[in-house]
């Protein structure tokens, strides 16, 4: 039985491929990493549209910027920080033209959705409560629940110790049990 | 009740329920939920929270959209200019290529300046006054003794071609009126061809 690769080596041999000339490395990581960095788009924006776009564009800005990888953090935790840093961006510039958040999420801009009414309400309450939190509260949350990843990661992505991290998330749930009135 | 101890054990219970290295809460953490049952209420709801927030929440995109993920993303990175990433390792193998190949020409020898060239640029150097002793430069390099990598071959050229070489030195050289001691010298048929210059033309 051949041993499961480590997933961050092999990520950080596809960048050294890629920054060794070869585009079929980066074609891979896009194969490996786009449901996740999809699936965060998603849980950041709230829409499938907005989600597709950001995903492109993340993957855009990672080709970009690859072959200054030097592999100090993980391929993951970087192009989670690329993700949240592009959202970041994305909220500000609609912030001036309008209010577009999970607030504003109507089941009918899920369309692989169709037909999964059942059971909905809830979890578009939880999501627009998720939306409402503060931002740093709002990633950690999405970062440690939706993108599964540890604090120590969570803390990479951030900026900050992993103590902040436990802290933000720790007032994320306690916001989000207010707000569901759980 | 402790509240500060409520308040730490619903704090820490909020992450570590999140923990998934650590399904198991700490035996601390577990005795005081024995013990506090508004923490233990606390610890039900968080429990049911985590439940409810699930990876799977996000719908699925159809299969179709993945396959044209990619290429959707070639396309961008097609129009968008970026050919490739941005690199300049191939910049550096280049001038590493021209350097060894121009290491290897002047190893091999064929970069050489050819004797013929080396005694031209001497004798100009003597015409244009500004070394005489390059005469004697132009001449070792000529003289197939004097250049010990000229090869027997080559020094049969080299030998013939000197006759040429001394006729354009005396055409490069001004022409003496008088030779040394006051020796007038014979004409070389360069000198014969040319015309009878009057004293004063081109002389003004």
């Amino acid at each position: 039985m051949t041993p499961t690769p480590d997933p961050n080596q092999r990520d950080l041999e596809l960048v050294r491929l890629f920054q060794a000339g070869d585009e079929g490395a980066f074609d891979r990581l896009v194969g490996i990493h786009r449901r996740d960095i999809y699936r965060l788009a998603y849980r950041l924006l709230g829409n499938h549209a907005d989600a597709d776009d950001m995903a492109q564009e993340a993957f855009l800005r990672i080709y970009r910027s690859l072959g200054r990888f030097r592999g100090e953090a993980s391929f993951r935790t970087w192009s989670t920080r690329i993700v949240l840093n592009l959202v970041t961006d994305r909220r500000r510039e609609q912030a001036s033209h309008r209010a577009h958040s999970l607030e504003e999420l109507r089941p009918a801009e899920h369309p692989f959705e169709a037909g999964k009414q059942e059971g909905f309400i809830y979890e578009e309450v939880l999501r627009r409560a998720v939306g409402r939190l503060p931002k740093r509260q709002r990633e950690t949350l999405i970062l440690r629940i939706f993108q599964e990843m540890k604090f120590h990661e969570i803390a990479v992505v951030m900026g900050c110790t992993v103590g902040t991290a436990k802290a933000n998330f720790f007032h994320a749930l306690r916001g989000l049990k207010q707000k569901v009135g759980n | 009740m402790n509240v500060r101890t409520c308040a730490e054990a619903q704090r820490e219970l909020a992450w570590l329920l999140a923990e998934e290295d650590s399904p198991c809460l700490p035996a601390e953490i577990q005795e005081h939920l024995l013990k506090c049952p508004g923490c233990a209420r606390e610890a039900q709801s968080l429990r049911a929270l985590l439940g409810s927030l699930s990876p799977a929440a996000v719908p699925d995109p159809p299969e179709a959209y993945w396959q044209a993920f990619l290429p959707r993303l070639r396309n961008k990175l097609v129009a968008q200019g970026t050919a490739g990433p941005v690199r300049t390792s191939w910049i550096w193998g280049m001038a590493g290529m021209a350097a060894t190949f121009l290491i290897a020409c002047l190893l091999v020898g064929n970069w050489r300046i050819p004797p013929e060239t080396r005694a031209r640029l001497y004798l100009e150097q003597v015409a244009q006054g500004r070394d005489p002793d390059s005469l004697q430069q132009a001449l070792d390099t000529l003289l197939p003794d004097s250049d010990p990598g000229v090869s027997p071959g080559e020094r049969n050229d080299l030998t013939l071609k000197a006759s040429d070489m001394a006729r354009a030195l005396e055409e490069v050289l001004p022409e003496p009126e008088s030779g040394f001691n006051g020796a007038t010298r014979e004409p070389t048929p360069a000198q014969e061809r040319r015309p009878a210059q009057s004293p004063d033309s081109g002389w003004v």
